[in-house]
């Protein structure tokens, strides 16, 4: 009965919540009334500069330090309570695992940690690290390292999972490995926190992207909804005007070509079609579409600096 | 909607604690960098200059506190350097702090770093002491061999309590050399290998390998007297212990 209304209860809450969160390093805040939650089954990108309080934001989830004020929330509990971070699954951008190691031993010691972990085989099905299970740690390339490190921070089945940075180092087969592996996590009712800098990593995979700057949230939405914020469009045609003078348009904000196809980021797209159709009547090959997430997250911080 | 995540069984959790120290010895036993100087050095030395007791005119009580010394030196490297230096190592690393990050058992960490030290120290004397036999130069009997090693084996938490305090509070760059400013010091200070003049003999008491090797003489009746009063020798390692194990406890809840 008591699991039941536990089981109740964590439906309804977030798994993981900051709510005006307030977090100084000396003379320095590294986070300015933060809110910002984690819902069940989705995977939240979390972007911002260097120093927007991201990592700040994941060590206050993780409980590996404490706010100053607000209050922070794992799966309805506190982080530092070891049983809220039972669910919870970690890849770190720096951890230095025992290199003298081998993989399958680091899977089995932090699948110990877990009540319910998955078998050492699935793991290494899943994450594809099967050809790793015997190596040593310290004797993996880089992107090896990260693939095992993705393995630890999912072999005990957790329903919440922080990724940070996780395909750095990764070539595009293995990373796009790990991108269908998380999707498949996520439509199985998993969550994830993501950051990256990769902005295409997080146009991919997030069903909801938060941008921080400062210490605070400054947008919030669906990767569509976080690019609609920014009015400007780009345009890609096929065109014999020339770029120095396209440059010159009011409206036109940046034009680069490849000789073939111009490509133009204008403010005002309407505007700058119609003189292109004006000026050019054999334009060829028009695609308009709105800015992609790194447009909009280059003037989302742009306006919060 | 998932269930709710299960609870840790006691067995589980037992688990957790056996597996942690598991492979926290096996990445020491494949470290040659630890191997080498604290589990085969002792007795390698040991060998070479017990070749020269054993064929020298030595007395046997002179042996017999060769022995002993020995021990202690082989005990003290593993218990002085097995926990701080690799925690602050591992902290350098983001080791540490995935550990704080991830549902390990509280305590895990540390329990399987100080259980591997003290078996690492309990290793590291017996290859004295099977060396000794080997070498056809075992003074002490059976008995002795086992009150002297568990009575040396008990001291050395204060040395694995002054290493966590000297890991915790420096980087993993510095901790090694830090420690072995206390390191070397202590061995020849402390009279393991040689009795001290007058002078040394009255600043030994301030090094925690006296205490033990003093301890661990008189209850293995490896010498009849000693100089020091063992209840004083006691209260000191235990305040050592006490000192340095709370002070490196509450560094790391703090500072992580």
């Amino acid at each position: 009965m008591r699991d039941s209304d536990q089981a109740q209860r964590e439906d309804v809450l977030a798994l993981a919540e900051l709510r005006d969160v307030h977090k100084r390093f000396g003379t320095t805040v590294a986070l300015a009334g933060l809110s910002l939650e984690v819902r069940r089954a989705e995977l939240l990108a979390v972007l911002g500069p260097n120093g927007a309080g991201k990592s700040t934001a994941i060590a206050l989830w993780l409980g590996l330090i404490q706010p100053d004020g607000g209050t922070v929330q794992l799966r309805g509990r506190s982080p530092l309570e070891v049983e809220s971070r039972r669910g919870v699954g970690v890849m770190m951008q720096e951890a230095g695992l025992n290199p003298e190691l081998r993989v399958r031993e680091l899977i089995e010691l932090t699948a110990s940690y877990y009540p319910a972990p998955l078998p050492l085989k699935d793991v290494l099905a899943l994450t594809r690290t099967d050809a790793l299970a015997a190596r040593r740690y310290g004797k993996l390339s880089g992107g090896q390292k990260r693939q095992v490190q993705f393995a630890l921070a999912v072999c005990g089945r957790p329903e919440l999972l922080f990724l940070d940075e996780p395909t750095v180092g990764l070539d595009i087969q293995a990373r796009e490995t790990m991108w269908h592996i998380v999707r498949d996590l996520v439509a199985s009712g998993n969550s994830v926190v993501l950051t990256t800098h990769y902005l295409e990593e997080a146009q991919a995979l997030a069903d909801r992207v938060a941008v921080l700057a400062r210490g605070r949230l400054i947008a919030s939405g669906t990767v569509d909804e976080i690019r609609s914020v920014v009015g400007r469009k780009q345009i890609r045609c096929s065109t014999s005007v020339e770029i120095a003078e396209v440059r010159r348009w009011p409206s036109v904000i940046d034009a680069t070509t490849d000789g073939r196809r111009m490509d133009i980021t204008a403010s005002d797209a309407e505007e700058v079609v119609r003189r292109l159709l004006a000026v050019d009547l054999h334009l060829r090959d028009l695609e308009i579409r709105h800015a992609g997430l790194s447009e909009a997250f280059a003037e989302l911080t742009r306006e919060a600096a | 909607m998932r269930d709710v995540i299960p609870a840790m069984s006691a067995s589980q959790v037992f688990r957790a604690y056996l597996v942690e120290a598991k492979y926290e010895f096996l990445h020491r036993l494949r470290t040659p960098m630890f191997v080498i100087p604290f589990l085969l050095l002792p007795a390698g030395l040991y060998l070479l200059i017990g070749l020269l007791v054993a064929h020298g005119h030595v007395e046997p009580t002179a042996a017999r506190f060769f022995l002993a010394g020995f021990c202690v030196f082989a005990a003290a490297g593993p218990a002085l350097f097995g926990i701080g230096c690799p925690l602050a190592l591992e902290r350098d690393s983001g080791l540490f702090t995935l550990k704080r990050a991830l549902p390990a058992p509280k305590g895990a960490y540390l329990v399987a770093k100080g259980v591997v030290a003290i078996v690492f120290a309990t290793l590291a004397m017996a290859t004295v002491f099977v060396t000794a036999r080997f070498a056809g130069n075992m003074p002490l009997d059976t008995t002795q061999v086992i009150v002297f090693a568990t009575v040396t084996i008990a001291g050395t938490v204060s040395l694995c309590a002054l290493g966590l305090w000297i890991g915790v509070n420096s980087s993993g760059a510095a901790a090694p050399g830090l420690t072995q400013l206390i390191y070397m010091p202590m061995l020849y200070l402390s009279g393991l290998f040689f009795p001290l003049p007058k002078t040394l003999l009255s600043w030994a008491p301030i090094w925690p390998a006296f205490h033990i090797e003093q301890l661990a003489l008189r209850a293995g009746h490896v010498l009849q007297s000693g100089f020091f009063d063992p209840k004083l020798s006691i209260a000191i390692l235990v305040a050592i212990t006490m000192v340095f194990g709370s002070l490196a406890m509450r560094r790391l809840v703090r500072a992580g």
